[in-house]
């Protein structure tokens, strides 16, 4: 595995958010390829390699999925719902990534067995931060099964 | 009677036991009286003797400390040895014989010395002032060697001068020659006469007494001598001598050394009290004494007035007692006098009487026996006298009486029973015999007195009379109303169980005393006087009464209401014999009656409907307030058949809940509806009740209904307007909630793009500040944008511009030209439906609708060659429905109610905040109205479809 770029599967409909984190994993030297989609259903798609993702070499399995939860189509928590429920797709880390601090939010996100709830910071010092952490933890140092 | 006593001797019994008690009383009293003054005088003479033995030795003392310093005087004086021993060696040396004689010579005058001698140690008299006396005693010579040896003042005690026969004292004192080496030159002899002064000092007695004295005493070997002339024995000085072995003389105990207070025998052979002292520094011992005579005859005195008080206190309770038992015996022997002529006046009577009275032993001898006795039984006295009384006894009885004789002696309470008797000619009689113990003085039974009265003549008539009475009774108790009989004088002489069972009880009075049954008529409300009552107008009057109403108060105080009727009896001559009176008691009929009116007020004045109805369904009873609630009158009612009131699709149910209510199932209650005469239907509550007939079979069915159907549609508004709140809810959370997200997310984009911003700018790139420009740009247009929409939705029901009328067309062709500009940029064809209605509503708000749901067909147009929207209404299930279909991308039927929710948008590359159709959605729902969407799925158009009932113009309907 090593020296093979992690895919990383962010599912943001916002595309200046989408911007941000590219441009923080570009900056960090963890070598990774960052896979975006806008949409819940586009996320699923992806992942089961159907519609315009039925080619494989257009969707490698990703190492990590980052997830928001407001998406267009299908929600984040529902996508969230699928993939944990799925045997082949729940070992992959899904880490929320969202603007919300409600409370119901991480509840519900945790209960479908998220593997992290991150939230946006204002700020955008604090924003790289916190794109470096994750890419260390979850790229670097988590270890995960073959 | 009350107090006679049992006889005159035993009250002077008492009574002397009560004088002997006082007597005893009053003696002790006096005589402690006596012994205590005694003593008190005792002691005091005690104190007095022993005051003057103490006085008397002070005294005695200090004349013997005098005497020796008299001595000391001359005692180791040398100028008086230098002439003594001038005189002794010349004796002719004339001038210290006259310096001795001036010395000496001054004693005797001054003090109580009666000779000074001067005499050397050989014991001669060299010099004697006064001259001329007696020769010296042998006594003081044979001391003068002593005194030399002790060279002391020396006190020679009481000693006889064996020359004159005088008593004397002496005062010896030693004369040494200190010049000469104390050689003794000779002694000096003081010479005292007691008779001077000591004498008479002793005897003195400071107060008047007839014996007492004081003695002066000393031990010489085994002898008590008296130094003192004694006051009732003569020469007693020296010469009375006494041994000490007579211990019961105080003078003696005195010459033993005892202090202290005695009893004794005296000199004289008198009992004396006495104190005794010893003398100190010398050999003397005093004796104050007196004899015990006089010691106690003042005591005698008292002793004589103790005496005389006691006799006369004994005399005085004597007398009082004599009286008190003179009195009783007087009282006691008028009491047995009254009674002798008593008990005389009685034996006349027993004589006299016709009951039979016999007198008899324990062993049935008859020992009296009157003229009634002789009357009754036929027998003679003499007879009697002779037979035992078992003769006279039936045998059947004859346990019976000798059993109660025996319980009577026996000591019980029983004095009367009736028993049975036979006559000398053998009839047997039925007696009435009360038997009394006859008791000798000392309270011994001796005999029975019996008093016996023939009772055969009554006990037939009683028992002729008790049948009659019983049977009557029976009847009349069997009776079930109260029956009174009242007799000829108009007493009650009978009441029925029936009519006790009425008053709690009888009273059995006549006419006037009637006012113990107390009755008031129920319609004057008048109390009845005696002579009121139906029976005693019945009869007094001859009046037949019937069913007076009274209400009577019990004789335990409770009331009830009766009907009173009495007819009068009349005998054969017509003349009134007596009355019957019959009450009948009917309070809990009155009371029922009285309940069933107020309830019959209660259910005709009731708001419920209240009705009755057989099991054929036909009313026969009918309530102002069915009337209210149903239209029909009482004798519309009463006409029809119950399922006239019926709605149509309640019969069943109706018919099935009077079935299992017959049946006995503990239903009652339930809801269903009703028609009324004007046809509306009303929900009604209804509680069924079956009624009984007195025999317990159902006979109709009384029926409470209550209308409840404003109450059932306030319920439902409540439920409904419930839900609405909860929607509401539900919104304004998911509102806030959302609307928080999505304005965070523009705040996350442009202050992280402002820090790339930053660093892009540092290192002039170009092109990446472009990039960050544009980020934030269209993040702040986002925001801008979603704020306004929120205003805008927030103003949605708030912001209310007045109701206008307007068509259709009037919204289309404004919604079309305001969207002009879309329309021509995706070149869409507008079809506009034929018809046109009218609405009344704010025209602002309702043209919103359309151009949000034109705006959005444009914006989902996709890639359709052909663009087309269709706007119209059409008529669905009597409701207007309006419409706005296109022909663009449609939307997958998953997302159909995803897309009213606020912020949503189903394609984020799309344009917009995602508000459009959730204001429209608001508006909607403002006019009461639905929305929703139809659309086969994606590429296949999509209709949205709304209605507005709240904007319908009813106005233009008619």
């Amino acid at each position: 595995m090593k020296g093979e770029a992690i895919v990383i599967l962010l599912v943001e409909d916002d595309e200046a958010h989408a911007e941000i984190v590219r441009r923080n994993f570009e900056t960090s030297r963890i070598a990774n390829r960052l896979m975006h989609v806008a949409d819940g259903q586009a996320a699923l798609d992806y992942l089961y390699r159907r519609n315009e993702f039925s080619d494989p070499a257009n969707s490698p399995r990703p190492g990590v999925i980052l997830l928001d939860l407001r998406l267009p189509k299908v929600d984040g928590l529902e996508v969230l719902r699928i993939i944990k429920a799925d045997p082949n797709l729940s070992v992959i880390p899904a880490v929320v990534l969202t603007t919300s601090q409600a409370e119901t939010d991480m509840i519900k996100a945790y209960s479908n067995h998220a593997n992290s709830y991150l939230v946006k910071p204002v700020d955008s010092v604090k924003f790289t931060e916190l794109m470096e952490t994750f890419g260390y933890y979850w790229l670097a140092w988590n270890q995960k099964p073959n | 009677m009350k107090t006679i006593e049992a006889s005159p001797s035993r009250a002077g019994y008492v009574l002397l036991l009560a004088f002997l008690l006082l007597a005893a009383g009053i003696v002790t009293t006096g005589y402690f009286y006596y012994r205590n003054h005694e003593r008190h005088h005792r002691a005091e003479v005690e104190r007095q003797l022993s005051a003057v033995a103490d006085l008397k030795v002070g005294e005695l003392v200090q004349w013997r400390k005098e005497r020796l310093e008299n001595g000391d005087v001359f005692f180791k004086n040398p100028s008086f040895a230098a002439l003594v021993r001038r005189l002794f060696e010349k004796p002719a040396d004339e001038d210290a014989q006259r310096q001795l004689l001036d010395w000496l010579g001054k004693y005797p005058t001054h003090y109580d010395y009666d000779q000074i001698r001067l005499m050397d140690a050989q014991g001669v008299s060299r010099m004697t002032v006064p001259a001329g006396r007696p020769p010296v005693s042998s006594v003081v010579s044979r001391r003068i060697p002593e005194v030399l040896r002790s060279g002391q003042v020396t006190l020679l005690d009481f000693y006889r001068n064996e020359h004159d026969q005088r008593i004397n004292l002496a005062v010896m004192v030693p004369i040494l020659d200190e010049q000469g080496g104390n050689q003794p030159l000779g002694v000096l002899v003081l010479r005292v006469d007691p008779g001077t002064y000591l004498y008479p000092f002793i005897k003195r007695w400071p107060t008047p007494s007839l014996t007492a004295e004081t003695l002066l005493v000393r031990r010489e070997g085994n002898e008590t001598v008296f130094l003192n002339e004694l006051r009732f024995q003569t020469n007693t000085a020296m010469n009375l001598r006494v041994p000490l072995d007579s211990t019961t003389m105080p003078a003696v105990q005195a010459a033993l050394g005892r202090d202290g207070i005695m009893e004794g025998i005296d000199y004289r052979g008198v009992s004396v009290v006495a104190a005794l002292r010893t003398v100190p520094d010398s050999p003397w011992a005093l004796v104050t004494r007196m004899d015990t005579a006089e010691v106690y005859a003042p005591m005698r005195e008292q002793l004589w007035l103790v005496v005389i008080l006691i006799g006369a206190l004994l005399l005085g309770t004597g007398a009082c007692v004599g009286l008190v038992w003179r009195q009783q015996s007087i009282r006691f022997y008028r009491e047995r006098a009254e009674t002798d002529n008593r008990t005389r006046r009685f034996a006349t009577v027993v004589k006299d009487s016709n009951d039979a009275i016999t007198i008899q032993d324990f062993e049935g001898r008859i020992t009296a026996w009157n003229r009634g006795a002789e009357l009754m039984y036929g027998y003679s006295e003499a007879e009697a006298l002779a037979v035992n009384i078992e003769r006279l006894t039936t045998p059947d009885k004859v346990a019976e009486q000798e059993d109660f004789i025996r319980r009577l002696i026996a000591g019980e309470a029983i004095t009367s029973f009736e028993t049975q008797r036979v006559t000398k000619d053998g009839r047997v009689l039925d007696v009435w015999m009360t038997v009394t113990k006859l008791m000798d003085d000392a309270g011994n039974p001796i005999g029975l007195a019996s008093t016996e009265r023939d009772i055969t003549a009554r006990k037939q008539a009683e028992e002729k009379l008790k049948g009659i009475e019983t049977l009557l009774q029976t009847a009349v108790d069997a009776m079930p109303v109260g029956l009174w009989i009242l007799d000829a004088e108009g007493k009650i002489v009978t009441s029925s169980t029936a009519a006790q069972r009425i008053w709690t009880g009888v009273h059995y009075v006549g006419v006037d005393q009637l006012g113990e049954y107390k009755g008031w008529r129920i319609d004057s409300g008048k109390l009845i006087e005696p002579h009121e009552w139906a029976g005693a107008r019945a009869l007094e009057k001859g009046e037949t009464s019937i069913e007076e109403e009274v209400e009577i108060e019990c004789f335990d105080g409770t009331h009830k209401i009766i009907l009173d009727s009495a007819v009068p009896l009349r005998k054969s001559d017509g003349s009134i014999g007596g009355a019957i009176t019959i009450n009948q008691d009917i309070t809990e009929r009155r009371r029922a009656e009285k309940d069933l009116r107020r309830f019959a007020t209660v259910v005709k004045d009731s708001n419920d409907a209240i009705t009755i109805q057989d099991f054929e369904g036909r009313i026969t009873a009918w309530n102002r307030g069915a009337e209210l609630m149903y239209g029909y009158s009482e004798a519309e009612a009463l006409a029809v058949n119950i399922e006239r009131l019926t709605s149509p699709g309640k019969v069943a149910e109706q018919k099935d809940f009077i079935r299992r209510l017959v049946a006995g199932e503990a239903v009652n209650s339930f809801e269903t509806q009703r028609v009324t005469k004007d046809g509306r239907v009303l929900d009604v509550w209804m509680t069924v009740t079956k009624l009984m007939d007195d025999a317990g079979n159902p006979i109709g069915l009384a029926s409470t209904e209550r209308d409840i159907t404003a109450r059932k549609q306030a319920e439902v508004a409540l439920h409904q307007s419930g839900l609405t709140l909860q929607e509401k809810n539900a919104e304004l959370e998911r509102f806030l909630y959302t609307a928080s997200h999505d304005l965070k997310s523009p705040v996350v984009t442009v202050r992280t793009f402002l820090g790339y911003l930053e660093q892009d700018m540092a290192k002039a790139d170009a092109v990446r500040i472009e990039k960050d420009l544009r980020f934030i740009r269209t993040a702040a247009d986002k925001m801008a944008r979603l704020l306004d929409e929120l205003l805008q939705i927030s103003r949605i029901g708030r912001v209310v511009c007045p109701p206008v009328r307007v068509t259709l067309r009037t919204l289309v062709d404004e919604t079309l030209s305001t969207v002009a500009g879309r329309i021509a940029e995706r070149g869409v064809k507008v079809i506009v439906g034929e018809q046109d209605v009218t609405l009344y509503g704010d025209q602002l708000r309702l043209a919103e609708i359309w151009q949000n749901l034109v705006e959005n067909a444009c914006k989902f147009m996709g890639d359709q060659k052909e663009p087309r929207i269709d706007l119209g209404v059409e008529v669905r299930e009597a409701e207007m429905v309006f419409f706005v279909r296109d022909n663009g991308i449609g939307i997958d039927p998953h997302y159909h109610a995803k897309v009213f929710s606020l912020f949503e948008k189903l394609d984020s590359k799309a344009e917009g905040t995602g508000l459009g159709l959730a204001i429209v959605k608001r508006i909607v729902e403002l006019y009461r109205g639905k929305l929703w969407v139809e659309s086969p799925g994606q590429g296949q158009g999509a209709c949205f479809y709304f209605t507005l009932p709240g904007a319908e113009d009813r106005s233009q309907e008619t």
